[in-house]
């Protein structure tokens, strides 16, 4: 599934309370972090459009995933809110559809967006896959 | 009752009970019990089927209430009425008693953080918001907080001025009720100035 659709189904799932959990640190530093104390805030703000600027970090399979048959993976993003940089992970299961959110934390590592030779990055991948 | 990982899909879930404290920014952290779950085989740990929510939703109103007669006191201190608020932000006649019996809504518990937060946002919405007027309140407010963090530094460091950060800090709140623009002494004021006595 692309990164783009498993957003749009987070979203989805929080906008109706359903097939959706919280891991437990998660929601500790969702509510340190966001001011957000309970599941459903997490869920109302995710629903509601709060993750605003939204930036795709990357996928993975969900390494301690017991049953890898189900082929879970783990979607990691960054976002702001207001000026709050956030970081946003979650798993999703795709034979049940539920989806758990792992990390809803504050964003420690520099927004790559901001980063004065990401430009300069972007234009050697450009150059280079174009050769 | 036997229930699944919705993750993972493991049969068995354990369930316990674990404590947790909600910080509150006003008053007293809340001491809850949630109820968590843990996967013995994926290790995912936490509330999966959102049981937990009501019991913290139900603290932190408790919390709000005993916050909002907190903070009304403490207004009370600072000789700001309850009938002045009332009139300064246009509310009808005892909505602050209201607030003070626990009738306190989500948007009403943010205006009253917001007064202990900046108390001379009053003045301003009895000034009807007036932009110029706003402006020279925030300064105003700024320059004492300035003036009061100074002389602290200089107490807790032992410093002493040449010239005097102080009395032209003070100067400058007296100038600003007056309206006029702030005096260059106190713009060229710095730092070097400050000398260990």
């Amino acid at each position: 599934m692309g990164h783009e659709k498993a957003l749009k189904m987070l979203i989805m799932a929080c906008k109706k309370g359903e097939k959706i959990g919280v891991k437990y640190d998660a929601k500790i530093t969702a509510a340190d972090h966001f001011n957000l104390p309970t599941n459903q805030s997490i869920y109302d703000f995710i629903g509601n459009g709060g993750l605003e600027c939204v930036d795709f970090i990357n996928k993975m399979a969900w390494k301690l995933n017991p049953r890898p048959e189900n082929k879970s993976q783990v979607y990691a993003y960054s976002f702001y809110s207001h000026t709050l940089f956030g970081y946003l992970a979650f798993i999703v299961n795709p034979e049940t559809g539920y989806i758990m959110i792992k990390s809803f934390k504050k964003n420690e590592s520099p927004d790559q967006r901001n980063l004065p030779l990401k430009g300069l990055q972007a234009l050697i991948k450009h150059f280079k896959e174009g050769e | 009752m036997s229930v699944s990982c919705p993750i993972c899909g493991a049969e068995e879930l354990t369930k316990s009970i674990k404590e947790r404290i909600i910080p509150i920014e006003l008053g007293r952290d809340i001491t809850i019990n949630e109820t968590i779950y843990s996967c013995a085989e994926c290790g995912m740990e936490g509330d999966f089927f959102n049981e937990n929510d009501r019991k913290v939703e139900a603290a932190l109103e408790e919390s709000k209430k005993q916050t909002a007669v907190m903070i009304i006191d403490e207004l009370s201190e600072q000789d700001i009425s309850m009938a002045y608020f009332e009139r300064a932000m246009g509310l009808s006649t005892r909505t602050l008693n209201r607030w003070k019996r626990g009738e306190v809504s989500a948007p009403s518990f943010a205006l009253m953080k917001t007064v202990r937060a900046y108390p001379w946002i009053l003045e301003v919405a009895d000034a009807r918001f007036e932009h110029k007027f706003a402006m020279d309140k925030m300064i105003e407010a700024a320059a004492a907080e300035m003036s009061t963090r100074l002389e602290r530094t200089m107490r807790v460091n032992n410093l002493s001025v040449h010239g005097s950060i102080v009395g032209d800090i003070d100067s400058l709140v007296m100038t600003l009720n007056l309206k006029k623009d702030i005096p260059n002494t106190v713009k060229h004021y710095s730092m070097t100035e400050v000398a260990v006595k």
